[in-house]
């Protein structure tokens, strides 16, 4: 069985309709008017877990809900399969080796026994990361359009990993990426900033008793503002930095620094950065550190929503979603000018930037003192990430690429 | 045909980034890769970032004033490129002369010393534009207003910004309010669009000119007095719709 079933009730757009307002909507419906008559087949490598199945499962129902016909097809693997391309993935990250010819090969047959198994005779077919990448080589028919949409920040690519994905993406008409920092120039390469959905679990509203229950088992202090930053412990997103800044702000005012994350599976170095952070906050009862599994969504809201200030001072970044959902909660942000986070923060407008230790302290004082300006801030944040980084204009650009596409507008580039 | 007996399309746009050539990490970079940066570059960081910023309380500055300000941390610079942008006439090549000659008065040793951070170069961008039919093509001034209040903002931003842009014309959607004898409104929409607010404002603004030219219209319009009904009915009118207007400022 290579097809999931995808049951919709018409209920996500009426629930992004209550988020977004009327207006998203008429778009996406006039969008999706534009595209009559045409069929579209998502293909991934699982149905359950990681991103983008999560993606997958709300963005499938959102297009039948427009009216256009959508499929998702899950692509069949076996054990080697599947763990050669978890190489491949960590390659494409940065971590480990490439894939040995015999490696390769048997990605290949893997891909070409897919393409006799999957129902791939829509008219778009977009194809998810570098697992079923091969098929549109073996598989694509001339009338089709097909489109290959990478999740994979792929700025630190194994070269030799690199040329493998280089290789099939040159059959696509298109190829879509989260991040502007490399893109394969094979392709005609589009840009999807990611977006956050405010449905989810780490973004709905809870009210202050759930807030209050989900974070009852961390012994936080309820009477001094939060500082908080939400990240994975890794050195670019600078931890002992913040608690730098943090120790320089606690002199002129009073308040509590959680430093909240866990650490990429694929990254060795997250336990190691884990425990300098930690041996650096001891003997300090104004910090908390938070070790948090990968599904502690609903934590991390309630986090977001008790702090009073929200930090991101990392040193180099992709998109930096966590900015974008401490602003969707009208928090006051602190964060650095790299990677997507000046797409989020509007300097002065919807948080502020900085570029130092120092800066950082002094924004925290600033921000803790003044509860105007912390509305201020949050408020046009709020309206700026209900704009640009929610769902439903992540679905409108994956519309309006679709259109394109089979318009020949991506072609011509 | 006489396009006044035409209805008009309205369209809506998205517009799907790409990038476009390397990043700039100081401002000597900038300088260079805007002087050969195709239009659509110039678009993209200096006309479309008002759409993205379209909520925005008050004025914002485009991408390429804003990074220079807070990433390379120079503001002075940033504040002339900033007003030379606002002060340009509409196109890519005013933009871009604006833009160079503010660049060019930082002396060229300093223009490689004003960096961004390790992290933080400027990713240039550019896109295409993706149109679709916003509704049924429109046959009235109303129904121009009405649907270009209710449709998502990117009808007002293509019609009234995007297209006069790329074509370093009038747009369309003016010159059709003027071919139906609708020439205020036509102004009205036009210096809405260019006055440099955010582009949420400056829809509000013509909203709420729009819905003032309407009781105006309506009164003007009544009955002449003594014809069947007393000058305290035409008043009491006329106030029920000034505080329905005043409501509607006081919300918008």
């Amino acid at each position: 069985m290579t097809r999931v079933v995808v049951r919709t009730d018409g209920s996500l757009l009426e629930g992004y309709r209550a988020v977004v307002g009327d207006a998203p909507n008429r778009a996406h419906e006039a969008l999706a008017r534009s595209l009559h008559g045409h069929r579209i087949a998502m293909v991934n490598s699982t149905s359950v877990g990681g991103g983008v199945a999560e993606i997958l499962h709300r963005l499938v129902p959102l297009l039948i809900e427009l009216g256009i016909p959508t499929s998702w097809e899950v692509m069949p693997g076996d054990e080697r399969f599947y763990a050669l391309t978890k190489r491949l993935h960590n390659a494409l990250h940065g971590h480990g080796d490439a894939l040995s010819a015999e490696d390769i090969e048997h990605y290949l047959a893997v891909n070409r026994r897919a393409a006799g198994q999957l129902e791939l005779d829509a008219d778009l077919v977009l194809i998810h990361d570098p697992q079923p990448a091969a098929l549109a080589e073996i598989r694509r028919q001339p009338s089709q359009r097909w489109v290959w949409r990478c999740h994979i920040d792929l700025e630190r690519a194994h070269p030799d990993a690199l040329d493998l994905l280089v290789a099939r993406v040159g059959h696509y008409d298109a190829a879509i990426y989260s991040h502007a920092a490399f893109m394969p120039r094979i392709a005609p390469g589009f840009l999807v900033p990611p977006s956050i959905d405010p449905l989810s679990a780490k973004n709905s509203v809870m009210d202050d008793a759930e807030v209050d229950a989900v974070l009852a088992p961390f012994d936080l202090p309820a009477t001094v503002p939060w500082v908080t930053q939400i990240s994975r412990f890794d050195r670019i997103k600078d931890p002992l930095g913040v608690l730098q800044a943090f120790r320089m702000a606690r002199k002129r005012e009073r308040a509590h620094l959680i430093l909240a994350g866990g650490s990429a599976d694929d990254d060795p170095e997250g336990a190691v950065v884990t425990a300098e952070v930690e041996a650096a906050a001891k003997g300090h009862s104004d910090v908390t550190i938070l070790t948090l599994p990968p599904d502690a969504h609903r934590v991390i809201n309630a986090l977001q929503l008790r702090s009073t200030v929200v930090v991101q001072k990392s040193l180099r970044e992709g998109f930096a979603l966590t900015v974008a959902e401490a602003l969707w909660k009208r928090r006051a942000v602190i964060a650095s000018a790299v990677g997507g986070i000046p797409l989020q923060v509007l300097h002065e407008q919807t948080g502020v930037l900085v570029r130092s230790v120092e800066g950082c302290a002094g924004q925290m004082v600033r921000l803790l003192r003044e509860p105007a300006l912390r509305r201020r801030l949050g408020s046009a944040g709020r309206e700026h990430i209900r704009d640009n980084f929610l769902h439903p204009r992540e679905a409108r650009d994956y519309l309006a690429l679709f259109l394109a596409v089979l318009r020949g507008l991506a072609a011509a580039r | 045909m006489n396009p006044a007996f035409s209805p008009f399309p309205l369209l809506g746009v998205a517009h799907l980034l790409q990038p476009w050539g390397e990043p700039a990490t100081d401002l000597e970079q900038l300088r260079e890769r805007l002087a050969v940066a195709p239009p659509s570059v110039l678009f993209v960081h200096v006309l479309q970032c008002q759409l993205r910023q379209a909520a925005a309380g008050q004025q914002t500055m485009d991408d390429l004033s804003h990074w220079v300000a807070t990433a390379v941390h120079d503001l002075e610079t940033a504040e002339r490129m900033w007003f030379a942008l606002a002060s340009a006439e509409p196109g890519a090549e005013p933009a871009r002369s604006a833009l160079l000659e503010v660049l060019d008065r930082v002396p060229a040793g300093r223009r490689s010393d004003r960096r961004g951070p390790e992290g933080g170069p400027f990713t240039f961008l550019t896109a295409v534009s993706v149109t679709y039919p916003a509704g049924e093509p429109v046959e009235s001034a109303s129904g121009m207003m009405e649907a270009l209040l209710q449709w998502d903002r990117s009808v007002w931003f293509h019609h009234l910004l995007e297209e006069p842009w790329g074509q370093g014309s009038r747009s369309s959607l003016a010159l059709w309010l003027e071919s139906r004898g609708e020439h205020r409104l036509a102004r009205w929409l036009e210096e809405s669009a260019s006055s440099g607010l955010p582009l949420e404002l400056a829809r509000a603004r013509a909203q709420r000119r729009w819905r003032l030219s309407q009781v105006a219209r309506r009164v003007a319009d009544g009955p002449a007095p003594g014809a069947d009904g007393t000058a305290a009915v035409r008043r009491g009118a006329t106030a029920v719709l000034a505080r329905r207007l005043a409501g509607d400022e006081r919300s918008a």
